[in-house]
């Protein structure tokens, strides 16, 4: 390991030596190692195998845009196509090579490449069509989606993570050169400001390179190391750290991804990783430039980097990745590796250049003499060859002739390109500048600025003047830094996109996307098939797609196919740059929204008493509900709700309700209003009393129910559905201020304002008499659907007399601070008559049983009240109520509507299911026409068989009739269809 | 009130208080008889705050006013109130003193505490002192009441305990 350390980097402690495995081989690395800087310590390169034809592939770059340095790590349950260019190493990480089988040496899947003539652009759409449909879904799909591919999805999903919202005014993307310059002239500005960087030490290009010798006369880690600090005092600017922005979107919104634990093992039960979501005025992006590949024949061997990779591994890192690479180059962006490698007291193995010797600059040249470079003008590489890492490079110069190097490393550059996914997912758009030879930010769509070589300004001379410039409407401080250079070149590029190879062979290949083995012949070839949009070229050919999203080729093959097209590159444009700009997890994306967070509770002001009392819950929309009340953990629910019930209809129960929707109506109209919104009529109706009512939607269907009590004219107090309160508000309120603005009524939900207790059973008004001793329960001074206020110790309670179960029974809404007060006073006095408390599933058995509707499980929007037999509760004299209309067209009055009905299955031993199909026939055939199906069902214990509700067609009609219940094993049951009530028809228990 | 949580950065403390909430047109005789009762003229612009040693009265919107009494009153007096209140045929008046929970929270971690729950800008230059605002948080319905040294955060009662634990394990992550 230590041949390839070459000094100590202020970044990486050499002194802390961190173990972990590769492919379970145990290797060593320094504190501030990423796993490919680890690697390349130890001298691996040959790091995973291609998507598609499981080439070799080797270490290519030193950062996010990493095409085939992906992996799997192990240790963080699993996380796969982790790019080892960025993730830090830790004690005891395990990592494993993706897209190999058995092994990264001998992988079976590198067969593949044998066969890779076959596998052109378009081979999937093209050869499986074939014999019969089927065979895609069944055969080929899995077959494929087996053999490609990149990482295995994480069997668990355990990482937690959290969502932090910003609001500033600005944020500063990047925390380079530019990104610093930029924070430092905003210092103790008016301006909340964001600097983000995704690296732990910012400074950028001034850590990676040795292109910037001083600024203002100091070291330029010294300046970085200042300036950082001036920024962390001032009290405006907030610095995140390994921080990713992956999106721009509308209204400058942008997301960034924290990683919390850089460089150590995530913790199991701490965040792991901060999803922070930005609103901000103002956007800088200084998110700088990336470096581009070169296609000729085998580029992909392991042993080709990029040179500014290279640069960045020796000066961020403090390894070599070799001791004598051969550079290859088009451009002066490169010069500065060769001043590193110098510097190191190294030299490269040659230097080959395509730009011709007059175009090369003069201090290259310098360099190059001085330190006796094989130096190579003109010329091209045309390509490497060697078994799993470059052996030799075949060189031809501008006159042809042809030269060999024995090398194992080369370095490659084929320009730059700004960073612009940020600036165009933003909507920004782009120009292409034919001197640069790329697309630069051209008008922003948002409030965008873009500084340094983020906006293409590649040379470093102006970089003051463009920030003064840019920033001068958040009135910043003037700029004046001096920066002194090594090499001062500036950027200079000669075209070159694509070199054909020397002896070409239907093996050997030129890749222009590596992440997604696509070569420069499938571009090619979907060109020659048709396909010359961008778009349609990108998804014919998977070019650009992927983890990578082309980073590093994406230019090169817009070149490509620009001469194809004997297009200028600006005619052929670019394809959409989509968010995330690199991949970001599940975890991040899920927040803290999962778990016990996954959705709100609610719970009754009496919830802790629920939780005492061995109350096992069911979910009613986001309420937390008592289900029902085991005597001890061996009852099972149905006797549980068996012995409730049974024990409700003989003595007394007692429900907690407090769910259920209230809200009080008030104003001069509220009569007119009242009564236009409930199919009732409550002109009629005497103050203190209470009518049981329907809502419907304007197309005549069932909407909500409840009781209505009227206090007087002027003000109601309606109940509604436990799911349907704020449904049932927002309906009233859109109605008073759209539809009847004239009408004075005003509305507010009191439903958490009172608890509601459902009490019932023949003992109840001996309960309720000793609870309440001052009051008269009898039927005369308290008769049935009334209600009266009450002093109860110090607060008001209202009682109304109304019963869900069909027994007598009254409803008590208290308000929640006295809640558990009053429910402890009534099961104390209520225990020596047999009161019990009951869950919302024997409620359903009850109200069942007397044929109460419940909305939502017998309706389901498709059933007027005439279908459910409650005609009489459509005030038909009232010229108008919400759904009136409808109740009148020819669908609505059908007499073959579904119909609500009771079913009773003919051998009473049977049990009926809900669900289940009532059908005429005995013998199931298909297809097997339904007459409808059964809502709700239960055993009752009073009836001593099963019994259920159904919608069917032509119900009604139906009553007396035989029929069929299915069963999922496509077997029936005899069934009578019967009025829907099955308990005390003559309403004598509930008025008792 | 409650301590639910206290460090050197936040402090969050639990409480519920007696609230009426006011539905009217906001017309003169509104005005009037909000004043006569409270000695407190109601605001006119929406979100808009007033306040004396007692009473917290905010107009949350065009027809809805949220009046928080900050000493405890008897309930008879509040009964008292609302019927006076109701007493006026285009006023609606409700006691919901049980109704809600409060959150007062403050400190210098604060906004960056809520933030985590939801995206409501609470900087002083967006969401400036006595206004209010109702928006969600964790999200669940809240309405927020912004003062010079803390925020006040009012939830449904029934989500009370899902929210403490949410600004928990806000403070704690």
């Amino acid at each position: 390991m230590n041949d390839l350390t070459i000094k100590s980097s202020p970044f990486v402690n050499t002194n802390q030596k961190i173990s972990f495995l590769f492919d379970g081989k145990k290797l060593s690395g320094f504190k501030g190692d990423t796993i490919a800087s680890a690697l390349l310590r130890n001298n691996i390169n040959f790091v995973g195998r291609s998507f598609k034809y499981h080439r070799p592939r080797g270490i290519y770059t030193c950062g996010i845009e990493e095409p085939n340095a992906l992996v799997q790590i192990i240790s963080e349950y699993s996380e796969p196509n982790t790019r080892a260019t960025v993730k830090k190493i830790y004690e005891g990480m395990e990592v494993e090579s993706q897209n190999r089988w058995p092994s990264l040496e001998l992988d079976l899947g590198s067969i593949n490449n044998l066969f890779s003539p076959l596998f052109s652009a378009g081979f999937y759409y093209k050869t499986f069509m074939g014999p019969h449909k089927s065979f895609w879904k069944k055969i080929y799909e899995p077959i494929i989606r087996r053999a490609a591919g990149l990482g295995k999805p994480p069997k668990e999903f355990k990482a937690i993570s959290s969502h932090l919202h910003h609001n500033v005014d600005i944020v500063i993307v990047g925390a380079g050169l530019n990104g610093l310059l930029a924070a430092k002239s905003l210092i103790n500005s008016d301006h909340d400001i964001l600097l983000i960087d995704f690296d732990t030490h910012l400074g950028g290009i001034i850590n990676n390179s040795n292109k910037i010798s001083s600024i203002d006369n100091q070291s330029p880690l010294e300046w970085v190391k200042e300036t950082v600090e001036a920024i962390e005092k001032s009290k405006n600017i907030k610095i995140l750290r390994n921080t990713l922005v992956t999106t721009y979107n509308y209204i400058n919104h942008l997301i960034a991804v924290e990683d919390k634990y850089v460089g150590s093992r995530p913790s199991e039960n701490k965040v792991n990783s901060t999803l922070h979501k930005i609103r901000t005025e103002h956007v800088i992006l200084c998110n700088g430039h990336i470096e581009r590949f070169l296609s000729f024949q085998n580029n992909d061997l392991p042993g080709i980097m990029l040179a500014s990779s290279f640069e960045k591994y020796i000066c961020r890192y403090g390894t070599l990745p070799s001791k004598e690479p051969v550079l290859f180059s088009n451009n002066s962006n490169s010069n500065s590796l060769i001043y590193s490698l110098i510097n190191q007291g190294l030299r490269p193995k040659a230097y080959i250049d395509s730009r011709s010797g007059e175009n090369i600059e003069a201090n290259l040249f310098d360099i190059i003499r001085k330190n006796d470079i094989p130096l190579y003008t003109n010329s091209q590489i045309k390509g490497v060859f060697g078994n799993k890492r470059i052996e030799k490079i075949l060189i031809e110069d501008s006159k042809g002739g042809l030269s060999e190097i024995k090398a194992d490393f080369l370095c490659v550059s084929g320009g730059i390109n700004p960073d612009v996914h940020l600036f165009t997912q933003s909507k920004g758009l782009l120009d292409w500048d034919e001197k640069d030879l790329t697309y630069k930010p051209s008008k922003p769509f948002q409030s965008t600025i873009t500084l340094g070589s983020a906006s293409g300004q590649f040379n470093f001379e102006n970089i003051c003047n463009e920030i003064n410039e840019k920033l001068k409407i958040f009135k910043n401080k003037k700029l004046d830094t001096k920066i002194d250079l090594n090499i001062n070149t500036s950027y200079q590029i000669e075209k070159l996109w694509e070199i054909s190879p020397h002896e070409p062979s239907i093996w050997s290949k030129s890749f222009i996307d590596l992440q997604n083995d696509v070569t420069t012949k499938d571009i090619r070839q979907a060109i020659s098939e048709g396909f010359d949009r961008i778009e349609h070229l990108k998804r014919y050919t998977t070019n650009s797609m992927g983890t990578d999203q082309g980073k590093i080729s994406s230019i090169n093959a817009l070149g490509i196919v620009s001469e194809l097209l004997d297009k200028k590159v600006n005619e052929v444009g670019t394809t959409i740059y989509r968010p995330p700009y690199a991949p970001l997890s599940f975890a991040a994306i899920a927040g803290r929204n999962s778990y016990e967070f996954y959705d709100p509770e609610r719970k009754s002001p009496i919830h802790q008493w629920h939780l005492k009392n061995g109350a096992v819950f069911e979910d009613v929309g986001q309420w937390k509900r008592p289900w029902y009340f085991p005597i001890n953990s061996s009852e099972s629910m149905h006797d549980a709700v068996q012995r409730e019930s049974k024990q409700v209809r003989n003595f007394a129960g007692i429900l907690d309700g407090s769910t259920l929707g209230k809200i009080e109506i008030k104003g001069k109209d509220a009569l007119i209003f009242m009564n236009l919104i409930y199919t009732n009529s409550f002109s009629k109706m005497k103050p203190g009393s209470a009518r049981y009512a329907l809502m419907l939607g304007e197309d005549g269907m069932v909407k909500d129910d409840g009781i209505i009590s009227k206090i007087s004219d002027e003000h109601f107090i309606a109940t509604t559905t436990t799911g349907g309160a704020a449904t049932v508000l927002g309906c009233m309120e859109e109605y008073a201020q759209t539809e009847w603005p004239n009408l004075n009524v005003y509305m507010n939900s009191i439903t958490e304002q009172f608890a509601t207790f459902n009490i019932s059973g023949p003992k109840t008004r001996e309960i309720m008499q000793k609870v309440f001793p001052s009051m008269d329960f009898s039927n005369e001074a308290f008769p049935f659907m009334t209600f009266q206020f009450h002093n109860y110790q110090d607060t008001q309670i209202r009682i109304l007399r109304a019963s869900f179960t069909g027994e007598m029974g009254y409803e008590i809404y208290v308000p929640s601070n006295n809640a558990i007060k009053v429910w402890e006073q009534i099961h104390s006095f209520g225990k020596d008559f047999g009161l019990i408390t009951y869950g919302t599933e024997t409620m359903h058995l009850l109200r069942a049983e007397k044929g109460y509707i419940l909305v939502g499980q017998d309706t389901d929007g498709s059933i007027t009240p005439i279908d459910l037999g409650l005609n009489w509760m459509i005030g038909k004299t009232k010229s108008d109520f919400l759904g009136k209309r409808s109740l009148t067209r020819s669908d609505t009055i059908r007499t073959d509507r579904k119909q609500l009905v009771g079913i009773l299955p003919s051998n009473k031993k049977e049990r009926l299911t809900e669900g289940q199909h009532i059908i005429l026939n005995e013998k199931i055939t298909t297809p097997m026409p339904m007459l409808g199906h059964i809502t709700s069902s239960y055993i009752s214990p009073t009836l001593g068989h099963s019994f259920g509700l159904a919608v069917i067609k032509d119900g009604h009609k139906l009553i007396g009739s035989k029929a069929f219940a299915s069963t999922p094993d496509q077997k029936t049951i005899a069934v009578d269809i019967v009025k829907p009530i099955f308990y005390d028809e003559e309403n004598k228990r509930l008025v008792s | 009130m409650r301590d639910v949580i206290r460090s050197d950065e936040v402090e969050i403390k639990s409480f519920t208080c007696q609230q009426i909430i006011i539905r009217g047109n906001g017309n003169s005789e509104f005005n009037n008889t909000l004043n006569k009762l409270f000695k407190l003229l109601p605001p006119i612009d929406n979100l808009r705050i007033v306040s004396n040693e007692e009473i917290i009265l905010s107009k949350l919107s065009f027809d809805q006013w949220n009046l928080i009494f900050t000493k405890e009153i008897s309930e008879e007096k509040i009964i008292k109130y609302i019927e006076k209140l109701n007493n006026v045929s285009s006023i609606l008046a409700t006691n919901l003193s049980d109704a809600q929970i409060f959150f007062q929270i403050k400190g210098r971690n604060a906004n960056q505490t809520l933030n985590k729950l939801t995206h409501f800008d609470f900087r002083e230059k967006s969401f400036k002192s006595l206004t209010a605002a109702q928006s969600l948080l964790a999200r669940i319905d809240c309405t927020f009441l912004k003062f010079s040294d803390h925020l006040l955060i009012g939830c449904n009662r029934s989500f009370g305990d899902y929210l403490e634990d949410r600004l928990i394990d806000a403070v704690n992550f």
